[in-house]
Parts: C-alpha cells; structure tokens; sequence
C-alpha cells in the first residue's frame, strides 16, 4: 500500500523521507554538499539531485499540488529539509523554486502559471534574479534599468549585477523603471527576460574564492513582449517585496547550520586538530549550539505561524539576520581549527567530481572558501544594517 | 486545565500584578519587613497561584513546564519579590518528586501555609555536590551554605546532604537548634540568610529519601528552577525592551527624539533579537517537557537555555542602561531593578561560567 505522505502521522513521514532520501542520494552529490561554500552548492550536482526530485514528485515541497509541488503542511517541510541537510543532498537553488513560483502563483496570469511553473520545477527554465545595480543596492528603490512600452513591446536598457548563477540561467526576472515618480511603489514594474534576447549581455564576475558565481547582466535596447509582465505595469514594488520576504525567510536558517555545526565539531575532535585549539574552541561551539538550537524553535514556530501573519516579513528579517550572522560564526571557528592548513589554495580538494586520491578525512576542506564567501551572507538580500532598520522601523515602530 | 480556566488564571494573575503589585512597596531594603511579600505569598496560593505549579497527582491543576515558564515570565515582567522560585519551585519538586514521606508537607505548601527552603551545596559556585554530614557522632563541622534566598523567612528546611557517602534528602525545622540563620538582604530587594548547620542529629530530622534516587530528585528540581529562573528573565527582559523603546521615544536631544538615531534603533533591534530568541527557545523546550523524566531527557536543552539566557540578559540590561544614559542609574527608576535581578539569576547556580563548565560535564 502507498503511504500518503501528506497525511500519514510524521514520524512515518520522516521515515519515509529517510529511506527516500538514503537510498536516492548517490555519494558524490553528498560530498558536493558538503564542499558547497555558500548557498550554492555545485551547478551539476544540484540539477542532478533536482532532477531526481522532481522525478519523484519532490522538487517543490512548499508549493501546491496543483501546480505540481507536493502541498505539504510546514512542519513536514520543514522535516524534509532537515532530512536532506542530515544527509548531506545539495541545496536545491532558491530563485527558482522558493523565489519566483510562488510570485507567478500569486501574481502571474494563467497563460504564465501553465507556460513557466512546469519548467522551473524540471529545471528546464533556470531563472536568476535582476534586482540589484550598481548605483541601487541597500536604496533597491532607486533602481534605474528602464523598460519603454514601445507597442508589443518593452524596450529594456540599463544593468544589473550580483546576479547571481546568471552564466548557467537561459532566464532573469527584472525589476525596472516603467513609470516616472520618483517613488517606486508607482513606477516599477516586474518583468521576465529571456537571457538569449539581442541587447542582453552576460558578463561573469570571478569572486574572491577565484571561481564565479555572481555575474552582471547589461540591456542595450532589448525587446521584451508585454506579456512577460508580472502583475500590472508600474505595480512591481509590491510584488518585488512579496519576493524578498521569500527570498529572507523561506530558507529556515537552522538546518544548514546544526549540519555545518555538527561537521565542524566533528572536524574539532578529530586528531587533526591540537587539544588546545579544540579546547578553546569548545565554548565558543557550546554559544553557537544554544543560538541554533533557539533559532531552531523560532523558525519553527514561525512556519507554523506564518499563514495570515502579517509580520512575517518582518520575521523573515529576524531569521535572515541571526541565521547568516551565525553561519558567519561557525566560519570563523571552522578557520581558527585549521591552523596553517588554510594558508594553501584549494583546487581538486573542493571539486565534487575530482577522480584521485584525496585525504578522506577533512570534511571541512572548503572552510577557507566558505569563511570568504559567507561574508557576503551579511551583504546579499538586504544587509543586516538593513534587516535592523526593518526591524526598528517595523517591528519596534522606531 | 481547560484553555478558559487557564485564561481565567492568567487574567487573575495579570489583574493582581497590574492593580495590587509594585516593586517599591514589597522590596526589602535595610529595614523594610517581609510581611508585605509573605501576605502576598498566602494570598496568592489561594488563588491558585501555587496549584498551577503542580501536576494533578499531587494535589495541584498544572505543573508543565510551560505553566511555570508562562507564571514566571509574568514574575519577571512585574520584578515581583517572591519567595515561589525557592518554595514551590525547588523544594516543591523534591517534595513531589519523594512520594508519600512528603506529601503532608506539600500540602501544606501548596497551601501557601509554610515556606521551604533548600541547602545545596556549600560553596559560593554551588559546585561542591551535597556536603558531608554526619549524623551519627558528634564531632561534626559546622557546615557554611552560604548565602541561600528567602532561607529567613522558611519554616522548614530541605537538606542535601551526603552521610557517609551516601546521599539524603533531610527535612529539618528551622527552629532546630542546629540550624543559623543571619538575616540580610538581597541585592534584588529579597531576602537572604547566611546559613550554617551545626551538630544536626538524626532525631532532630525527618530522613524524606537516601541513596541513588537522591541526585536525580535533585537534577530534576534544579532543572525546573533553571527554567524558571530562565522564564523570570526573558519577562525581564521583554520589560526592559518596552521601556527602553517608550523612553528613547519621548527623550529629545538635539531637537529630535533619540529613538530616530540609527545607533540606538540597531541597539534596540538587537536587544528585541536578543528577548525573541530566548522566549522562543523557552517557549519551545518548555512545552516539550510535561512529565518529570522529560527533564532528565532535556538536561542538556535546558542548561544551553540558561546558557542563552546568560548571554542575551546582559546584552538587554547593558544596551536598555546605554540607552537610556544618566537616568538609568537611578532607583527611582524601574531599569537599574530588573537589571539587579537579572545579575541575580546569571549568578544563581554559581554565575555563567559554572553553568557553561556544567553542560560540558554533566549534559555531555
């Protein structure tokens, strides 16, 4: 008899998922997992367990089942990703799945829902985000590519950057300037660009960690049909704010952490490591445990909460703030434990589908990487300058 | 209890704090009585305060953790100056936790009719395990507990003593000749007995329980006290937050409230992090923890909690203090109060380090 996973009691749920999971999850896309040194994890090894996802019907766990996810409660969700996490599966990218899908469910036109939710689920589309310019970052209000209606068309021009996985993406949405006003609740709207329009131009950034992840994407009189509008013309604040609150808070920050904990401490124990070093770093690990373990009960009382709740984008701003400030922690720590070793470059060490001897034991090779590109955690998706304003202004009527 | 006569508790408990409380009439200073404290504790118990404390089994209407955590998150909103946390909370558990030989007792208790207290360990770190007695010959030490809260005001005492290697539970009179009591006061407005035991005999004491059950009975009970000290935080905590906002809102400096400096707003963020994630994370173990075993299974959850807790009260209290800059370090003002207290709690099992050195020792 098939158990229905939507409604089977959870522990039943959790092991179903366990042996799904355990006996689907091949063992160089766990090692990808866990050398991922930021959200994103390895580009092939993450379409690869997508694509396995989606076979069995999984790849959207949070969206309904009429648009094909799987239209679970947010406590097996959430059992779901801790599952996963537990057993190292790379991290499904977010600007797909989490970002846009529930935008074009709550904002897309039927012809959008039917034409775009499919493909993102297959990973077919793979979408990137145009929200950030070079002169409107933390101000996002005061972006300025601008879209001119010129008959069937918009007519795109201006620049995008931090877009992030652009050079694997075949498709961005944008926000951009459509309307006047100075104010951006009435001049932006939301819009869908095919990445292989003539006038868009792909141009990779190579980051810290000497590998590319973010890119900058440039529109010079690119046409864009009108119907690859997202919501009303001029409207696109709101929608893009909609996205943001996803973008911060769907992410539920705990379970990464306690598996990147629960690595890190088992890299500090291990005879790599010098008593003293362990020693020090022992208390410091004792703080970061009691912060995951309390965020862990804040994010989940928030999904349990968050149908109607009209702080949730506030809240989102809380979990965004502690997760990746804690996240940031954990790196340090990762990197002090390392001593000398973090001097060296690591190349083959970090690569998932290396062929050759590599040393088994060290877990945690990709600490440097991590620690440099998780500094960017604070910065991306509103600052934690930002998170606190909101939280000030929002929450605390500063 | 149903939810509408938990409701109805709690909208008692509210109107009594709200209406009938406040700090300066009840604390303790150099000459102030313990009458107005010890009234409101029989009072109180009357209404139900102290049954809530207590599972059915035992003669109470509640006694899960998160009716403890939720009574005395409202004890640490209102600064209230009780006996409770050491009475009903501490000895209360270890006489629910012993059956029978102390159920007499905790009737009585229950009653709001006596107040207990109980004698750890002796040194100031609270980290010595149960002192050595002897009850059989008489050339016993005396044994220095120190400073133990509310010990003046306890009718009885409960013993944690080890008799020739063996652990016991000991319930003794106060008025027992063994037993000295120095009245002091408290920094947080309580009470406080520097208390020694000399020479105390097996037939001036009630032996409630010995052997291996002993430690565990004692686990459980400082596992109940640390969530109820963590709750008496986080309400304190949630205090200083409100008023810290209301008052930057209101303070002008530079022709402006102070509250539009982002210095001060990203202060206040943080400190509303700090007071979320601690409710939350009590709120969370506190409601999976129903029965007495649930405390031995959450040990190491509740000492990270106080461990939290620790950490974000003195994040609260410091920033609250900053914020609100000379007034603060006034008694006319609330603030310096709940901050007193909360230094207090941090030291209540021997200060941060011990409780931190604790979860690596015992919670492994």
């Amino acid at each position: 008899m098939k158990i229905d996973l939507s409604t089977c009691d959870l522990n039943t749920f959790r092991a179903e998922i366990e042996s799904f999971v355990s006996s689907n999850l091949s063992s160089s896309l766990q090692q990808a997992s866990r050398l991922a040194t930021s959200i994103f994890c390895d580009f092939r090894a993450m379409m690869e367990w997508q694509k396995l996802l989606h076979s069995n019907g999984m790849a959207a766990p949070s969206w309904p089942s009429e648009f094909g996810g799987c239209g679970w409660d947010p406590e097996r969700i959430l059992i779901f990703r801790e599952v996963c996490a537990s057993f190292d599966a790379p991290q499904l990218t977010s600007m797909g799945i989490q970002m846009l899908g529930p935008i074009i469910m709550n904002y897309g036109t039927n012809a959008q829902k039917s034409e775009l939710l499919p493909k993102i689920l297959s990973g077919e589309d793979f979408w990137c985000q145009g929200y950030s310019e070079p002169s409107a970052g933390s101000d996002l209000g005061s972006l300025s590519t601008k879209a001119e209606r010129q008959g069937d068309f918009y007519v795109v021009n201006g620049s995008k950057i931090w877009t992030s996985l652009a050079q694997h993406s075949n498709k961005i949405f944008c926000l951009v300037r459509t309307g006047k006003e100075k104010s951006p609740k009435n001049s932006i709207s939301f819009l869908l660009i095919d990445l292989d329009t003539p006038g868009v131009e792909v141009r990779p950034i190579v980051s810290l960690d000497g590998t590319v992840e973010q890119c900058e994407v440039f529109f010079t009189d690119a046409k864009v049909p009108v119907q690859n509008i997202v919501g009303e013309e001029n409207d696109g604040w709101k929608v893009a704010l909609s996205l943001l609150e996803h973008e911060r808070g769907g992410a539920s920050y705990y379970v990464s952490l306690r598996r990147k904990l629960e690595l890190i401490k088992e890299y500090s124990e291990s005879s790599l490591v010098s008593n003293i070093v362990s020693e020090r770093c022992e208390n410091e690990l004792l703080d970061i445990e009691a912060d995951v373990l309390s965020l862990t009960y804040l994010e989940r009382g928030i999904a349990k909460s968050s149908e109607g709740d009209s702080r949730i984008g506030a809240l989102s701003s809380l979990t965004k703030l502690i997760g990746t400030e804690l996240g940031q922690k954990l790196d340090e720590i990762s990197l002090s434990l390392r001593g000398r070793d973090a001097l060296v470059v690591m190349e083959h060490e970090v690569d998932p589908y290396y062929v050759g001897e590599s040393s088994a034991c060290d877990k945690d090779a990709a600490a440097f990487n991590s620690y440099i590109n998780n500094r960017a955690s604070t910065i991306y998706g509103g600052t934690a300058q930002i998170q606190r304003n909101i939280i000030a202004k929002k929450i605390l009527m500063l | 209890m149903n939810s509408e006569e938990r409701d109805l508790l709690f909208a008692s408990v509210n109107k009594y704090l709200t209406n009938s409380y406040n700090y300066y009439d009840f604390r303790l200073d150099g000459s102030a009585s313990s009458e107005s404290v010890m009234k409101m504790y029989k009072e109180t118990c009357d209404l139900g305060w102290s049954a809530f404390l207590f599972s059915e089994e035992v003669g109470g209407f509640g006694g899960a953790a998160i009716d403890i955590a939720e009574l005395f998150e409202k004890f640490g909103k209102h600064r209230v100056v009780t006996p409770y946390l050491e009475s009903q909370i501490t000895a209360g558990t270890i006489l629910s936790c012993i059956g029978e030989k102390g159920s007499a007792v905790l009737g009585e208790l229950i009653a709001g009719n006596i107040t207990l207290c109980v004698l750890g360990s002796s040194d100031r770190y609270s980290d010595s395990g149960p002192i050595a007695l002897n009850l059989d010959t008489l050339d016993d030490p005396a044994c220095d507990y120190g400073a133990v809260p509310w010990a003046p005001v306890a009718d009885k005492m409960l013993v944690v003593a080890s008799n020739k290697g063996e652990d016991m539970l000991l319930l003794v009179d106060r008025q027992s000749p063994s037993i000295s009591v120095e009245r002091r006061v408290g920094v947080d407005g309580s009470l406080v007995g520097k208390v020694t035991i000399n020479d105390l005999r097996r037939d001036s004491c009630e032996i409630l329980a010995e052997g291996s059950a002993v430690s565990d009975i004692v686990k459980i009970a400082c596992l109940k006290t640390s969530i109820a000290l963590c709750a008496e935080a986080v309400g304190a905590m949630e205090s200083l937050l409100r008023q810290t906002v209301e008052y930057t809102k209101t303070r002008k400096q530079f022709g402006q409230p102070i509250s539009n400096f982002q210095v001060l707003q990203h202060m206040m963020a943080n400190m509303f992090v700090a007071h979320t994630t601690s409710h939350e994370m009590l709120k969370g173990i506190a409601s999976e923890i129903s029965t007495d075993a649930d405390y031995l299974a959450y040990e190491r959850e509740i000492m990270l909690l106080k461990h939290k807790i620790n950490k974000e009260s003195k994040y609260v209290r410091h920033s609250a203090m900053q914020c609100h800059g000379g007034i603060a370090t006034t008694d006319e003002l609330m603030l310096g109060h709940y901050l007193k207290r909360l230094v207090v709690i941090d030291n209540y099992f021997g200060g941060p380090h011990v409780d931190m050195d604790r979860i690596n020792r015992e919670a492994a």
